[in-house]
């Protein structure tokens, strides 16, 4: 195990490195330039300035050789936007997305696990049908019409949810929790749906196994049956599918975030690339690295838990 | 088990209605970026400027009133020379810096002369490049010596030139674009308001300022909150967790004129929207060309349907809330599909049995309309550009991407027409915008008598007499039609009824005056 895991890590260093090589190179070949440079009320003799004063005038290796050795110093840099350090920005950030990607996830998980094993079960049954359909629905509504129909249904008509932003830092947690609801349920409507198809999907093949049969045989409950033989199998793939989802629902969630007006990475990230911020664009690229990179170690020292078959020797 | 479940039902409790109560007494206001309060260079511009006008104070402002007439702010009054050279301001001395320290006359001279820095690159450098010394003659005395006769230095003055702390700010690199960052993390200034905290993509907090020179203002506190999307602006307003919004896009008249507790107010701003044409592209170089894209264009209909009526159409560039310069004998340039015809077939341009125009070489009208997407009311306008110029021949393709390209794009000369405007300081002095040596001349526009006209209404003090040359300029451009004239659009805000006294003119200058605002 230690082997292994020195392994991956040694893997993941040098993905990290590869990542930012080759997002430096597509910040630089991309047109328009940072905002702060292009506006139309700028003239060409500032904007000249302003390239040589950010050092955008070296070549493209000599620029990416400063930023990384000030990255392994520690030092992300400040906005090219704002002029605010870049590791405020991300700290700022992170915390309003971990909150908001968690809450999605665990709504995905705590909805769509029982839902798929009881669709499995009941396959082809009327409660089949409609969380089938739902998941569909799911999977193909996009977040933007859904996020602006809940606003209107749920804050301008109804008034029981505000209609975005946290709440503020100094909001009561009951506060905070209203604010969460929506853009949580957004955001994981996809997650969800998919994650419903893929425990029905991976529970029905479990249920036609063997051993399953086996067990009935035996006269082993059903409840048992399910819970400590087909569960336990069936969720294998759907650990996986969680791993995938978990890094998308914290860097992919810009549409949710701009809509709920919600302070997340996702937002910074689309604004950061339409601003060719390129020290916020490599921070945050970095980030989303990491944990995808995390995200697929953890699930695969899953494996090793739920799967007594596998090893990491 | 327990736990979850007593969780979710203490969640379930708190889900019940009537918790969105306004807070008493703190105004909330929409802001589409994050802020950042760096006056000498505002790199994001609008929402920049926005928190500058309750930060920071000039050294004159636009009147409460009507927007355009010059009013003292930490200027009490000003004596100028008969020709307009010298310009001598007499600062207030009740004025102190958030941070307790006066103000004083070397806050000018140093925000003035950064601005003037060229390492720091400042937007507003060119209104000053005729500028020859300033001077503290003493703490509350700055004098302005210019070079050349300079009429519009009052609005310059007065057009989002806030006045930072020497005191701070001449210690601090400047050669970083988007300001200091020991600045902008903890702006100071001398306005009503002064800085709570900011969370990026999330608030910019003020509260009032106890010691302003003005007087306390009435409200509390303001929280600008970050909100990119506009509908979820409008959102907030109907379900009164936001109490205004600063601009509100055709779509939303209706709703909103329905909605009870809001009051819309349209406001003329100097403001100009027109199609920027490439001069260096030789298909518009002949002035009858140019007139006849205008005449194909119907744009009383994208005013009456796209702006839902909130415009006018425009025959040059200085708007009609610039009331004081005449405007009469200004061509007007109806919808007039034959005539622009007619005078494309005297510029040499004819209809082939394709339909297409060519001309003696054979060579076809092609061009490119540089587009961006996602902003609904420019997205219809380039549609029904792009169908106006091909019904009378014009093999007009539209590029699309994204905003940020297309700036870069018509900095750098690479296209040949785009959609643009601009707002302007509510004085008709283009010499950036027209003059050939403008610093914001993209289109690449070049005549002697537009220059001419430039230069004397900069040098003339008394206003009838600069009417006179400015309408004469009118006149020429709008003959010229250096690119196409589109409309100037009305500004509409719509308010929470709550909100009392706020200034009746455009938004930006409308928060100069936010210290006599209150809520009730």
């Amino acid at each position: 195990m230690p082997r292994y895991l020195l392994s991956r890590l040694l893997q993941a260093v040098a993905l990290v490195v590869v990542v930012s090589i080759v997002m430096f190179a597509l910040i630089a070949g991309a047109p328009g330039g940072p905002a702060i440079l292009v506006q139309q009320d700028v003239t060409a003799e500032a904007a000249e300035t302003m390239r040589r004063n950010l050092g955008l005038d070296d070549p493209v290796h000599v620029q990416y050789l400063r930023w990384a050795s000030r990255m392994l110093r520690g030092d992300a840099g400040v906005s090219l936007s704002n002029s605010r350090p870049v590791a405020t920005l991300l700290g700022q950030r992170f915390g309003a997305t971990a909150l908001l990607a968690s809450a999605a996830l665990g709504l995905a998980i705590v909805v769509a696990i029982p839902v798929g094993v009881l669709s499995a079960l009941w396959r082809n049954r009327p409660f089949d049908r409609i969380a089938t359909a739902l998941a569909f629905m799911g999977v193909s509504v996009p977040n933007f019409w859904l996020g602006i129909m809940m606003i209107i249904l749920f804050s301008v008509t109804l008034g029981w949810l505000p209609s975005a932003g946290t709440g503020g830092g100094d909001a009561p947690w009951d506060a905070r929790l209203r604010h969460l609801i929506m853009p949580a349920v957004v955001l994981s409507a996809s997650s969800l749906a998919q994650l419903t198809r893929y425990t029905r999907a991976s529970m029905i093949s479990v249920l036609r196994e063997d051993f399953i049969r086996t067990a009935r045989a035996k006269g082993v409950p059903q409840s048992a049956v399910l819970t400590r033989h087909a569960l336990r199998n069936g969720l294998i793939p759907v650990i996986t599918v969680i791993g995938v989802i978990m890094p998308r629902l914290f860097s992919g969630a810009a549409i949710t975030e701009s809509i709920f007006a919600w302070p997340g990475l996702g937002r910074l990230a689309v604004d950061a690339a339409l601003q060719r911020d390129f020290p916020v664009i490599m921070s945050l690229t970095l980030l989303v690295s990491v944990l995808v990179i995390v995200a697929s170690l953890v699930v695969d020292l899953l494996y090793a838990v739920v799967d007594p078959r596998i090893r990491y020797d | 088990m327990r736990r979850p479940i007593l969780l979710l039902a203490l969640a379930v409790l708190a889900l019940a209605p009537g918790a969105m109560a306004q807070s008493a007494n703190t105004l909330r206001a929409p802001l589409i970026g994050d802020p950042t309060a760096w006056p000498v260079n505002p790199p994001g511009l609008i929402s920049d400027i926005m928190i500058g006008k309750v930060l920071f104070n000039n050294v004159v402002r636009f009147s409460f009133d009507d927007g355009s007439t010059v009013v003292p702010d930490l200027a009490a009054s000003w004596d100028v020379d008969a020709d307009s050279r010298v310009w001598t301001f007499f600062l207030r001395d009740d004025v102190r810096w958030h941070d307790g320290t006066p103000f004083t006359a070397a806050d000018v001279v140093f925000t003035v002369e950064t601005i003037r820095n060229p390492e720091v690159a400042s937007r507003w450098r060119n209104a000053f490049a005729t500028l020859d010394t300033i001077e503290a003659v003493d703490d509350h005395t700055v004098r302005f010596t210019f070079r050349e006769p300079f009429a519009p230095l009052l609005s310059t003055l007065a057009y989002n030139l806030a006045i930072v702390p020497a005191h701070l700010v001449s210690t601090m690199d400047l050669s970083q674009p988007s300001g200091p960052t020991a600045f902008v993390t903890n702006p100071i200034g001398t306005g009503p308001f002064r800085f709570v905290e900011q969370v990026s993509g999330s608030h910019f907090i003020v509260e009032a300022n106890p010691a302003y020179h003005e007087g306390r203002p009435s409200i509390d506190r303001i929280e600008f909150k970050v909100m990119p999307d506009v509908n979820t602006q409008v959102a907030q307003l109907l379900t009164g967790e936001l109490d205004i919004t600063w601009t509100v896009e055709p779509i939303h008249f209706d709703r909103l004129s329905r909605a009870a507790n809001i009051e819309i107010r349209d406001v003329n701003v100097p403001r100009w929207d027109w199609i920027p044409l490439n001069l260096s592209n030789p298909l518009f170089q002949d002035k009858r060309v140019r007139q006849a894209m205008a005449y194909a264009l119907d744009r009383q209909t994208v005013v009456d349907v796209v702006l839902g009526g909130y415009g006018q159409v425009a025959d040059g560039p200085i708007p009609p809330s610039i009331a004081w310069v005449p405007r009469d004998g200004v061509l007007q340039i109806g919808f007039d599909p034959e005539r622009a015809v007619a005078l494309l077939a005297e510029a040499g341009w004819a209809r082939g049995g394709d339909g297409l125009l060519r001309n003696a070489a054979g060579d076809r009208f092609r061009f490119t309309l540089l587009a961006d997407r996602g902003n609904p009311t420019r997205d219809q306008i380039y549609l029904v550009a792009q169908d106006a110029w091909r019904s009378i021949g014009m093999d007009v393709a539209i590029e699309t991407t994204e905003w940020n390209t297309v700036l870069a794009r018509y900095r750098t000369g690479d296209y040949d027409a785009r959609l643009g405007w601009w707002v302007i300081k509510p004085d008709p002095d283009l010499y950036d915008y027209f003059h050939s040596q403008g610093g914001l001349n993209q289109i690449l526009y070049s005549n002697a008598r537009v220059d001419e006209l430039l230069e004397r209404g900069r040098a003339v003090a008394d206003e009838a007499e600069r009417g006179a040359i400015y309408q004469e300029l009118q006149v020429l451009l709008a003959d010229e039609q250096p690119s196409i004239f589109l409309y100037y659009p009305t500004e509409v805000r719509a308010s929470n009824a709550r909100v009392k006294g706020l200034a009746p003119i455009g938004f930006r200058d409308s928060l100069t005056w936010l210290h006599l605002a209150s809520l009730e």
